[in-house]
């Protein structure tokens, strides 16, 4: 068996032009001047109609290399915020902590801050609320939120440590392992024990086959609470392969279950074990790239790291976070999920958490959504990608019959002239049809129970022009609309459904938004904007308004 | 066939096979619909599985009846001499002892005696109301052990300090106590003690300027029971501790009860609202007559009014540096007229809370 390592053995390479620190970073300046209107604004004596605010938040990254394998990188965090009260506006605090290397060549190793994506079943952070290819003028702000949550590439923050090697194993040309080991929550010494999570993989690759096997385990450390003997586990297994066809096909498929326990807890579940299946075939051509996949998550499928979500709902908006005299929550709105990092989750959890029906439906989860069975199809070419799904769930919720979902997804962009001063379109179409028939065969008693009639869809259209080669004029139009009836699963501990919450409503946001962008140098950037938001939801007491002035400057090195 | 080929196959037969027997699962999940929307009907009535019972020894009533869908329902039992009330709420369909158990305790002061009590089932979503048997009580339950007392208003000589806005009440009232309580009709009410002679009554006519009312402090040097300069509660732990209370409500919706623990977070004898920490919970009062309230210490969260606990010393909630209780009279934001509560024996539990 021979050994061999990647990785940062380029660093070692080219050991001789890496100098032994370097510096990274990234910064912005945000001022902002917010007004409100709508019905919702009227008489109202208590929340300030106009708003200023702002911060400075800048990171600063050392990366040190004491030798030629071994990295070491600190990124600390300096904020200034623009309407400190007390002092308390000015923090500074370590954002990024994290060393790597190789052992003896072979193994490739990070402790500390580490971010982590396996597979789609097994460990993913998607944005299945606000996700796809965003106008140039919404990017702005969902790039700075993935930077700053650390949601890039899809990956979870976590703290722990982080090894793999890769060795030569017959029949394949060569198998990575890799093993993690993270810490997800802290003991409070007395109730609340350490949780933590682990995963290991095993990829093996020969030729154009690949073959892996991955396991992702989130559980509790009993021990480590003095007065607790509860702890819950959750473990998922998963083989995955993917290879070439005939006739320029090719397959990929992942299966493999999950199973949840718990000790040490009266009244809990039994162990329970749940399998999760899905196979692709897709062919690539000059016509255009062409895929088909048919999905099976069994509704007691449960996968922490696939399955949390990172927008919370019940977070509260930064900006007017209550409305009205009466103090009334405001509910976020597309503009707070574009822009508002203080609504986004940063810790994976063992239970499904609550979503939005307005945002998605279909997938709430993300492709490891439980109880779904879906089939799906997806054509690229070019810049332009269309994605249309059609599921149904693997039981019926509270009824036999189960709900049927379509889904249809389109994305694309255009740039006329190719040359010259030349004007970008970026475009985006959603919708979403959710649909079951009632308990009306029960009698007339029972007319409408149950019945599911819901849509929801958003569209996103772009232009940005660029006069000059480092400006650009932008404007874009967002706009989210929901309707109809759905039943919601209300969930007790153990994420059993125990009751559900009928919900109707009509809601309705635009968002519209135009300005400008200078590039200074090709790392630093200023972009003045206009925006407006309209929102018209039943549930809210009132139509809400939001106007927005942003002067952002944004730095990356 | 090459090694590709072969595991191509497989993988293509597994997936089939698992997606064929995946997709079979006749189970519905979650509760049926038809129990939780379907039309409301009263199955069985509201019956005790026992006629009379001796709460001094340990015997308990369980009660039942069923309906034809999953609603919030609330079970009343009503002291018929006393007027001592216990709620039991739910939402099953089929209602038994397992949810519906009475063990003597109440939820409305005053105690229960030795007396008939009348039963009755409401519904939130729902006009009915059932009426059950008539439960005897032969024996009264025997009244359970509290860590420590911080007052139950009795001793006159008991130093409770008092600040105020002027246009308040905030005192201790002995006896049958009336007082100008509104300034349109009604003209008067009614305030009985809870238990003893004596309690604390604050109440005011506010604007909608007002959110704070009154307030009134207790040392725990000067508390009922103990007489140590910090709070002895026996634990350190908040999940164990609960402060307990009987409280008055009105009935105008519009007050709020607020308790806050001040820590002498240095130990020098004092409290300061700049550096030590101050830990508060807050309770709407929505009901009409005395109520058992209950918070466990976990539930008290560091003050964040500017300048006052903010900057916590220890940065953590220490039971056992609790130097004064501080009782506060709020008015919801935006409302007018009267607010007020009454308290009464105020004390502390250890691992349960107080069920009298």
């Amino acid at each position: 068996m021979a050994v061999c390592a990647c990785g940062i053995a380029a660093c070692a390479a080219g050991q001789t032009q890496v100098p032994k620190v370097s510096f990274t970073g990234a910064g912005r300046f945000l001022l902002q001047h917010d007004a409100l209107g709508g019905s919702l604004a009227e008489g109202d004596t208590v929340t300030p109609g106009r708003v200023m605010s702002g911060a400075a938040v800048f990171d600063f990254g050392v990366i040190a290399r004491p030798d030629a394998s071994t990295e070491v990188v600190a990124v600390t965090r300096v904020t200034s915020s623009l309407d400190g009260f007390w002092g308390q506006g000015v923090g500074f605090g370590v954002r990024e902590l994290y060393a790597r290397g190789l052992i003896r060549g072979v193994v490739r190793y990070r402790m500390g801050d580490l971010d982590l994506r396996l597979t789609p079943m097994t460990l993913a952070n998607d944005n299945v609320d606000l996700g796809g290819v965003h106008p140039e003028m919404v990017r702005v702000w969902s790039d700075w939120i993935d930077y700053d949550r650390f949601y890039r590439g899809g990956m979870w923050r976590q703290q722990g440590i982080d090894a793999d090697a890769v060795l030569a194993v017959r029949p394949f040309d060569e198998v990575a392992v890799r093993g993690i080991l993270a810490k997800n929550r802290g003991t409070d010494y007395f109730f609340t024990p350490d949780r933590l999570l682990g995963a290991w993989e095993a990829v093996g690759t020969r030729d154009s086959l690949r073959i892996g096997y991955r396991g992702v385990s989130l559980f509790d450390v009993a021990s480590t609470a003095q007065f607790s003997e509860a702890a819950g586990t959750t473990t998922v297994h998963t083989l995955d392969g993917k290879g070439p066809l005939a006739g320029g096909w090719s397959w990929s498929a992942e299966a493999g279950v999950s199973r949840r326990s718990y000790e040490g807890i009266s009244g809990a579940p039994e162990p329970e074990l749940a399998e999760v299946g899905e196979l692709w075939t897709r062919r690539r051509g000059g016509a255009g790239s062409w895929g088909f996949g048919v999905r099976h998550v069994a509704s007691g499928f449960r996968s922490p790291g696939a399955q949390s979500r990172r927008t919370d709902f019940g977070a509260s908006a930064a900006v007017w976070p209550f409305v009205t005299n009466r103090e009334v929550v405001r509910m976020l709105t597309p503009a707070d999920l574009l822009q508002d990092p203080g609504v986004y989750r940063a810790a994976i959890a063992p239970g499904l958490q609550s979503y939005s029906p307005i945002y998605q439906a279909v997938a709430p989860y993300g492709a490891a959504t439980p109880n779904r069975q879906t089939l799906t199809t997806t054509y690229s070419r070019g810049t332009v990608t269309v994605e249309a799904a059609l599921a149904r769930e693997a039981v019926g919720e509270g009824i036999a019959e189960r709900r049927r979902m379509a889904s249809l997804q389109a994305t694309g962009s255009h740039t006329v002239p190719a040359s010259g001063k030349p004007l970008r379109i970026d475009g985006l179409l959603r919708a979403e049809r959710t649909a079951r028939p009632g308990l009306s065969d029960l009698g007339p008693g029972f007319d409408g129970i149950g019945e599911v009639d819901w849509a929801c869809g958003r569209a996103e259209l772009g232009l940005q022009w660029e006069p000059e080669p480092d400006a650009a004029l932008h404007a874009a139009v967002l706009a989210v609309a929901a309707r109809g009836t759905d039943y919601l699963a209300e969930r007790d501990v153990y994420d059993r459904i125990v009751d559900f919450r009928r919900f109707e409503t009509t809601y309705t946001a635009w968002l519209a938004t135009a300005g400008a962008m200078y590039r200074f140098t090709p790392s630093s950037r200023l972009n003045v904007q206009y925006r407006m938001q309209w929102v018209d939801d039943a549930e809210a007491p009132g139509t809400f308004a939001w106007s927005q002035w942003s002067f952002l400057y944004t730095l990356y090195f | 066939m090459s090694f590709l080929t072969k595991f191509t196959y497989a993988a293509a037969v597994a997936s089939a096979v698992a997606g064929v027997f995946g997709c079979a699962k006749p189970d519905i999940e979650g509760p049926e619909l038809q129990d939780l929307y379907g039309p409301f009907e009263v199955l069985e009535g509201l019956a005790a599985d026992r006629t009379s019972v001796d709460f001094s020894a340990g015997e308990r009533v369980g009660f039942s009846a069923k309906l034809s869908i999953r609603t919030d329902w609330r079970l009343e039992i009503i002291g018929l001499e006393s007027g001592a009330r216990k709620v039991i709420e739910g939402r099953e369909r089929d209602i038994n002892a397992t949810v519906a158990e009475w063990d003597g305790t109440i939820t409305f002061a005053p105690l229960f005696g030795a007396e008939p009590c009348a039963t009755r089932l409401t519904f939130v979503d729902y006009p009915d109301t059932l009426w059950g048997d008539t439960v005897e009580v032969l024996g009264v339950r025997e009244a359970p052990e509290v860590a420590l007392v911080l007052s139950d208003f009795e001793n006159a000589a008991q130093p409770v300090s008092a600040f105020t806005e002027p246009v308040s009440t905030n005192l201790r009232a002995t006896g049958t106590y009336y007082q100008n309580l509104f300034t349109s009709p009604p003209t008067f009410a009614t305030v009985e003690p809870a238990q003893g002679a004596g309690f604390w009554v604050m109440s005011a006519n506010h604007t909608p300027a007002n959110i704070f009312i009154c307030g009134a402090a207790i040392d725990a040097g000067s508390a009922t029971t103990g007489s140590a300069a910090y709070l002895d509660l026996g634990t350190l732990n908040p999940e164990h501790v609960y402060f307990n209370a009987l409280v008055y409500g009105f009935g105008d919706g519009n007050s709020r009860l607020q308790v806050g623990l001040k820590e002498d977070d240095n130990l020098d004898g004092t409290y300061d609202r700049f550096t030590e920490g101050a830990y508060n919970a807050e309770v709407a009062i929505d009901w009409v007559g005395w109520k058992v309230v209950s918070i466990r210490a976990d539930a008290f969260l560091r003050s964040t009014i500017g300048g006052y606990g903010n900057n916590d010393a220890t940065g953590r909630q220490d039971l056992d540096r609790i130097l004064q209780v501080e009782l506060l009279l709020l008015a919801k934001e935006q409302t007018t007229g009267f607010v007020g509560h009454g308290l009464d024996f105020l004390n502390f539990t250890v691992y349960a809370p107080w069920q009298p």
